[in-house]
């Protein structure tokens, strides 16, 4: 009886403290979008960055870019994660 | 060497082992958990392949994870950079997400596979393009990838020979075709990545109205079929939804709710945005078999599902040849991925082709009967000619719907006839039956032929083979199989040679009885269902559905003579509405 209880009481403030997780995690992603990528947002922004190419073509131009890939692969950059 | 290729956190995970540059088995890893779709870290499927293989942990040599995880995380800051502030809510949900699991790919994988192993990493379009060439028939070919994303590029093209491949251009994000489809699959109320297919088979309904609109404000479109997206009319950049007010303005209509009723205006809109899809892909094709000389072409990435741009890529296309890869969205990454690190990194020969698609799990007779007896499901054991004769007489003279269950599980999204539903394909009436009754979708959706490709050209306007459903061909004018013919006249059709025998068998049966080599093979699944993996699996679905007959292996089943299935919950309520 005790141990279903317990374990209820358990339950419970496992679920409340997920909850707490989850607004302490919105809180701070939204600081760090606030801190971190805002200021550098502006920057590029007022530095007249394009950072996803999102400006049109000129009229004779291609979308298509070089490729960034190796012509031999080798097994170091295979191990790497970029 | 033992090689296991993986692809997973996005959609679609899989995985795939390669012995000796040889496939051995692979897998989506949704058959297993029964999740459409599944983006979690292959656990099952890997545990299938290994266990196919006869392999422990400690045998496989590498694992290759199907992107470079870093890249695209730098993709994705320098997307919430460029869209600040607006990108907030997209940020706060992914990033946590990425910093939990997607950022230590090591680490998840190990804990979550239970081994390590030496890991690699290739570009999410290289998997692709390994994916297409080095499986394909071709001594050297042309190379083209277009999907949604990968790191930056949205598209890639190069040539391959011999053992390797090069990429040499690319499409970066955001511009993208594959979001620009995902993008009209989302205004017409269906779901991304999953139900790209409905806006497929909703285009002949409509006239392409709009795709002169599309091509003026949305995409800026050149002759080399490289194109820019407008992204003043799109929110995948920063949002949670695809499109934004400005698109809805422009076309003239807001998004349509799930599961309201087409209008016109919505079937005009899926055959103009499948009409500018078709004009990009020619325009591509035509660029790169200018550029390369090649005569051969092979595709993979999401949007080399699009069987009718494949169908026109064929008919239109300068290339005489074109090899498209059956798993060729994400999940076909973890085979690519493998391929790559076998071929182009470890400089091993091209040992491998891929000629059928049956590279899942299969159940002997002796398994499929002791789980019949175990669930107590009356059933008769037929000789294997025997339960084809049946099978092709239930099928013409009962007019039965069939679940077929044969073999080796398909890789990649199609059923081919090893977890089918099959059906009598002169019947009219077996297209409204299979989707109302027992597929529970759309009515709109058409049903595939499956035909014995030494008939295909008969039937159909063809000169090649479509092993695994990815090309659309016009029905012959005289041939009345109107279950499989689209309102356009069209069918996407699939070529049957004996690498399903009993499946080509039956259809052989089926013909000297009919005179019709040509049967209704649709997924072996109920709407929002992953394709069946296991007997268990395929007898729920077909006691939970309209289904007559059940195949399993040898053993026939009559809906009939089955007890009620007595089950606690709603499996309605089990799968989400694609």
């Amino acid at each position: 009886m005790s141990g279903g209880v317990g374990s209820r009481l358990f339950a419970g403030w496992m679920e409340i403290a997920a909850r707490f997780g989850e607004v302490q995690t919105l809180i701070l992603v939204c600081l760090m979008y606030a801190f971190a990528i805002g200021p550098v947002a502006v920057g590029a922004r007022l530095f007249g960055r394009d950072l996803l190419g999102k400006r049109g073509l000129w009229a004779d131009s291609s979308a298509w870019q070089p490729a960034d890939t190796v012509v031999r692969p080798d097994l170091e950059r295979a191990h790497r994660q970029f | 060497m033992n090689i296991l290729g993986l692809s997973c956190f996005y959609h679609d995970s899989a995985a795939a082992l390669l012995r000796d540059g040889e496939l051995v088995a692979a897998a989506h890893e949704e058959r297993f958990t029964r999740k459409r779709h599944d983006a979690s870290i292959p656990t099952e499927a890997v545990a299938y392949c290994l266990d196919e293989a006869g392999l422990t942990p400690e045998q496989i040599d590498h694992v290759v994870f199907y992107d470079k995880p870093l890249v695209k995380f730098e993709r994705i800051l320098l997307t919430y950079l460029a869209t600040f502030p607006r990108s907030l809510p997209s940020f706060s949900k992914a990033i946590p997400i990425w910093l939990k699991e997607k950022l230590l790919v090591p680490k998840a994988l190990s804990r979550e596979l239970g081994f390590e192993s030496d890991l690699l990493f290739a570009e999410h379009h290289q998997s692709h393009a390994a994916s297409a060439f080095l499986p394909s028939p071709f001594e050297e070919a042309a190379i083209l990838t277009v999907d949604g994303v990968g790191e930056w590029a949205t598209a890639t093209q190069g040539v391959g020979r011999g053992n390797h491949f090069e990429l040499d251009r690319e499409i970066r994000f955001p511009h993208s075709l594959g979001l620009l489809y995902s993008a009209f699959t989302y205004y017409l109320g269906f779901k991304v990545n999953s139900a790209e297919y409905k806006v497929m088979g909703a285009a002949p309904y409509g006239e392409p109205r709009f795709a002169d609109l599309i091509l003026e404000h949305l995409v800026d479109l050149r002759e080399d079929g490289s194109f820019k997206l407008n992204m003043k009319y799109f929110a995948f950049d920063y949002g949670l939804t695809m499109t934004n007010k400005r698109f809805e303005t422009l076309m003239g209509q807001p998004r349509r709710e799930a599961e309201s009723a087409m209008q016109d205006f919505h079937w005009d809109v899926a055959a103009s945005v499948q009409k500018v899809t078709e004009e990009i892909m020619l325009r591509i094709v035509r660029d790169l078999h200018a550029r390369t000389g090649m005569k051969n072409l092979c595709m993979a990435g999401g949007v080399a599902l699009n069987c009718v741009a494949n169908g026109r890529i064929v008919r239109e296309g300068p290339f005489e040849n074109l090899w498209v890869q059956p798993a060729a969205g994400d999940a076909g990454g973890a085979l690519g991925a493998a391929l790559f690190a076998h071929c182009c990194v470890h400089g091993q020969p091209r040992r491998f082709r891929m000629d059928h698609a049956y590279w899942g799990p299969e159940f002997d007779d002796a398994t499929i009967r002791r789980f019949l007896d175990e669930r107590k499901a009356p059933y008769e054991t037929l000789s294997r000619d025997a339960m084809i004769a049946e099978t092709a007489r239930l099928m013409d003279e009962e007019q039965a719907v069939i679940g077929w269950f044969q073999g080796r599980m398909e890789w990649g999204p199609r059923s081919l006839g090893a977890r089918s539903i099959l059906a009598d394909a002169r019947n009219e009436e077996n297209w409204k039956r299979v989707n109302l009754k027992i597929k529970f979708r759309e009515s709109f959706r058409p049903f595939a032929p499956a035909c014995l490709a030494e008939r295909a050209s008969e039937w159909f306007d063809t000169d090649r083979e479509s092993p695994y459903m990815l090309l659309v061909s016009q029905v012959r004018e005289g041939r009345h199989i109107p279950a499989v013919t689209h309102v356009d006249g069209s069918a996407r059709l699939q070529t049957v040679t004996d690498s399903q025998p009993e499946f080509c068998d039956l259809i052989r049966a089926f013909e000297t009885r009919t005179g019709c080599p040509v049967v209704i093979n649709t997924s072996f699944n109920v709407r929002g269902e992953p394709i069946v993996c296991t007997p268990e699996d395929a007898y729920l679905c077909f006691m939970r559905t309209d289904m007559d007959v059940l195949v399993l292996g040898n053993q026939v089943l009559r809906k009939q003579d089955q007890p009620e299935l007595v089950e606690d919950f709603d499996w309605r309520e089990k799968y989400a509405l694609d």
